[in-house]
């Protein structure tokens, strides 16, 4: 473990660390523009320029030098604010700015800019160059990005992480000298699910999501710590909102899982919570029709049939309840008849994804399978469904198909099916009660993923108002049907 | 303790006791006005002429080719202290811009017409107007929208208004616009606000 002194500061950095890295353990900022800690080092911007004294050759020797590729080292001692390095940082500033438009009002990276932060902290404001600047259309890459190219410092960071990291190479720097410019090869657009990191990732404003163009300016955003529901690894995400809705969502350091990134299914997931077939209210069926009801009504007639026979019960839990869903829901079923819940499993399955860099997707597209699997052992499959069966089902499922047509089969079978769920979907259509629930983004609770990892995530918007969150349905349940059994199955005192 | 030493009033004079010469005082002065010079303004039909630095209703100014001049960039919407500012933002296709305000209110009745907003603005797009009648039947009409602030413009574009000068802010090189002071502007920083346009491109090929 390498020992030395930064600022004045003494650091230990873990061994292969570099000089930025040691100087943030210390708590020092390095500013830097192509270093990445996920993407191989290649010390291009010159931004990160720091003073280094170290013995060479017996004597202590000063020079400045780049700190993202120099490894942290016993005994060197480190200057961030020394007179060289801020005319190093200032100069470099100043050549980066040659050619930028400096379009900040119109630009959606404003607020999270790392060059116009830097320009704030370490330049001087002042440009000598006389000539005509560079111009360069925006271009759309595919995958819904899109280069505003004048903005580009030529960093090389999204070049190095289609390469490297995901492996497919669609980027590449064409042309030379002040031709360089971030191209695709004609014909071949941006065309993988990693494509969404690219914005995260470039320093600048110059890579750009389409999905989030103009949508907000970033100092008006409330990150809200989440996880993602879109499969079963779990990443850690930052839900953006405003105006109570979700604007974007981001990706949140977790080494344990995806580390810095997260894939576009997850991350262009939080549209299904405005989607147009929402479930909004509450509906009972009459005849073949479901007509829309209310809460009380519905509750009712679903607390009468489990009530007339509870030994005839199943109550079902789905794959997408967080864990304290699926725990009131087995304790639902204790109280009704004293055994476990039944769960559906989620029909999404795809191939595991992985990629070069590391980062994994996980083939069970709903996020709780283990946890959900553990609480209700029972696959809906190996139990006895007749047409004397009352069947309550958590669902709740935020992907279309997630129950196979087998497990819709078998729910059809069944005499009476209460269903709890988000969207209107093939389950709802053959339910005799559907009670809207709330989705991952508008309630708190916790995922656990493929691996066990547990993670707890918060409310990020307010709900339609109309829904109601499970657990809160599940208690309410719970009531309903205790008073109902222990007054006989009579009315309600 | 802290101890503080208050100067009581002196005791009033004799003079002021007599309560009757400061009374003739005040009728004196009453009288010079009756026969003054007359500050009173018959409004609505008289109205009071304003310094051309009033700060009175916003418009929302044009360009050269009678488009919204606004980038939708919120700054003035950050610095508004009352909040009041709402803008919406939305992608067009001109040759030099894509980014223009699909909504943009101002909810004059919780403006405290301070000015920040004009101060804020890098594209001079928004000004603030020697109008002072805010007349409207309801709250909801006291907001105005993109409509309404491009309207006022094409009213008062003739009037010389307060604009970012004023604060001293300085709009250089906005396509088709002159530097409001170009020797200040060779001092400045990286000048440049607003999208190179395509012209300046081809110049530059
Ligand atoms: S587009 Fe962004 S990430 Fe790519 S080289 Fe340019 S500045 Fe760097
Ligand atoms: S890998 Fe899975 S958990 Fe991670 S972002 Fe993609 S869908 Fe979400
Ligand atoms: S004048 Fe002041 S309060 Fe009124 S809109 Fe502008 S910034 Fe806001
Ligand atoms: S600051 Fe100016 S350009 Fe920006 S949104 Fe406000 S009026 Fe429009
Ligand atoms: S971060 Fe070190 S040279 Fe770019």
């Amino acid at each position: 473990m390498p020992t030395m002194v930064i600022d004045g500061r003494e650091v230990t950095a873990p061994p292969g660390a570099n000089l930025i890295e040691a100087a943030k353990l210390a708590g020092i900022e390095i500013p830097h523009f192509c270093y990445h800690p996920a993407l191989k080092v290649v010390a291009s911007c010159r931004m990160c320029f720091v003073e280094v004294t170290q013995e060479v050759r017996g004597k202590p020797t000063t020079r400045l030098t780049t700190a993202c590729n120099t490894p942290a080292a016993d005994g060197m001692v480190v200057r961030t604010d020394t007179q060289p390095v801020k005319k190093a940082q200032n100069d470099i500033l100043e050549f980066l700015l040659i050619n930028h438009p400096v379009d900040c009002p119109v630009c959606d990276e404003a607020g999270e800019c790392k060059l116009q932060d830097y320009a704030f902290a370490y330049g001087t404001s002042s440009s000598r160059f006389a000539e005509h600047r560079r111009f360069r259309h925006a271009k759309k890459l595919g995958s819904g990005i899109r280069l505003y190219t004048n903005r580009c410092i030529l960093c090389d960071r999204c070049v190095r992480f289609l390469r490297d990291f995901v492996g497919t190479g669609e980027l590449s720097v064409t042309d030379m000298g002040n031709g360089n410019e971030i191209s695709v090869f004609p014909g071949r657009p941006i065309d993988n699910v990693l494509a969404g990191n690219l914005p995260e990732i470039c320093p600048v404003g110059a890579l750009i999501a389409e999905d989030f163009l103009f949508k907000a300016r970033v100092w008006n955003l409330r990150p809200v710590d989440s996880v993602c529901p879109g499969c079963s690894r779990g990443c850690a995400t930052f839900l953006d909102v405003k105006d109570n809705e979700v604007q974007r969502t981001r990706a949140r350091e977790n080494q344990a899982i995806n580390g810095y990134f997260i894939c576009d299914d997850g991350r262009y997931l939080y549209h299904v919570i405005r989607h147009e077939t929402r479930l909004e209210h509450p509906a009972v069926r009459e005849g073949d029709q479901l007509r829309e009801s209310n809460w009380d009504h519905a509750l009712d007639v679903v607390v009468s049939r489990l009530a007339e026979s509870p030994e005839r019960v199943v109550i079902l839990l789905s794959p997408f309840l967080t864990e304290e869903e699926a725990r009131a829901g087995a304790h639902l079923s204790r109280v009704l008849h004293g055994s476990v819940p039944g769960h559906v499993p989620n029909a999404l399955r795809e191939a595991p994804v992985s990629f070069p860099g590391g980062f994994a997707i996980d083939g069970d597209k709903a996020p709780n399978s283990a946890f959900v699997q553990n609480m209700a052992p029972v696959p809906l499959q190996d139990l006895v469904v007749t047409k004397d069966t009352v069947i309550l089902f958590f669902n709740s499922s935020l992907r279309i198909g997630s129950v196979s047509p087998r497990d819709a089969e078998i729910l059809r079978r069944a005499g009476f099916v209460a269903v709890i769920d988000v969207l209107w979907n093939d389950i709802t259509a053959l339910a005799d009660v559907v009670l809207p629930g709330r989705m991952w983004a508008e309630k708190s609770g916790t995922f656990s993923n493929s691996a066990g990892m547990a993670q707890s995530f918060g409310a990020a918007v307010l709900p339609p108002p109309l829904t109601r969150d499970e657990s809160d349905v599940i208690m309410d349940l719970t009531q309903r049907i205790t008073t109902r059994i222990s007054t006989g199955g009579g009315a309600i005192p | 303790m802290a101890t503080i030493n208050v100067q009581r009033p002196e005791r009033l004079t004799l003079a002021e006791r007599l309560y009757l010469p400061a009374i003739l005082n005040g009728l004196r002065l009453t009288w010079r006005h009756i026969w003054g010079e007359r500050v009173t303004l018959q409004y609505p039909e008289e109205e009071r002429q304003f310094k051309r630095v009033y700060r009175g209703v916003h418009r929302l100014n044009k360009d050269d080719k009678g488009r919204v001049k606004c980038v939708a960039c919120e700054m003035c919407a950050a610095s508004c202290p009352a909040h009041c500012i709402t803008i919406k933002a939305t992608e067009v296709e001109w040759p030099e811009r894509d980014k223009i305000p699909k909504i943009f209110e101002i909810d004059e009745l919780k403006c405290i017409f301070c000015g920040y907003c004009v101060e804020a603005c890098p594209e001079d797009a928004i000004h603030m107007t020697r109008h002072y009648h805010l007349i409207a039947r309801s709250r909801e009409d006291m907001i105005f929208g993109l409509d309404k602030l491009l309207a006022i413009y094409d009213e008062t574009k003739e009037q010389e208004v307060l604009r970012g000068v004023d604060f001293g802010m300085t709009h250089a090189r906005i396509p088709g616009k002159e530097a409001a002071n170009p020797d200040e502007v060779q001092k400045l920083a990286y000048p440049v606000v607003g999208v190179v346009t395509k012209a300046e491109t081809q110049r530059a090929q």
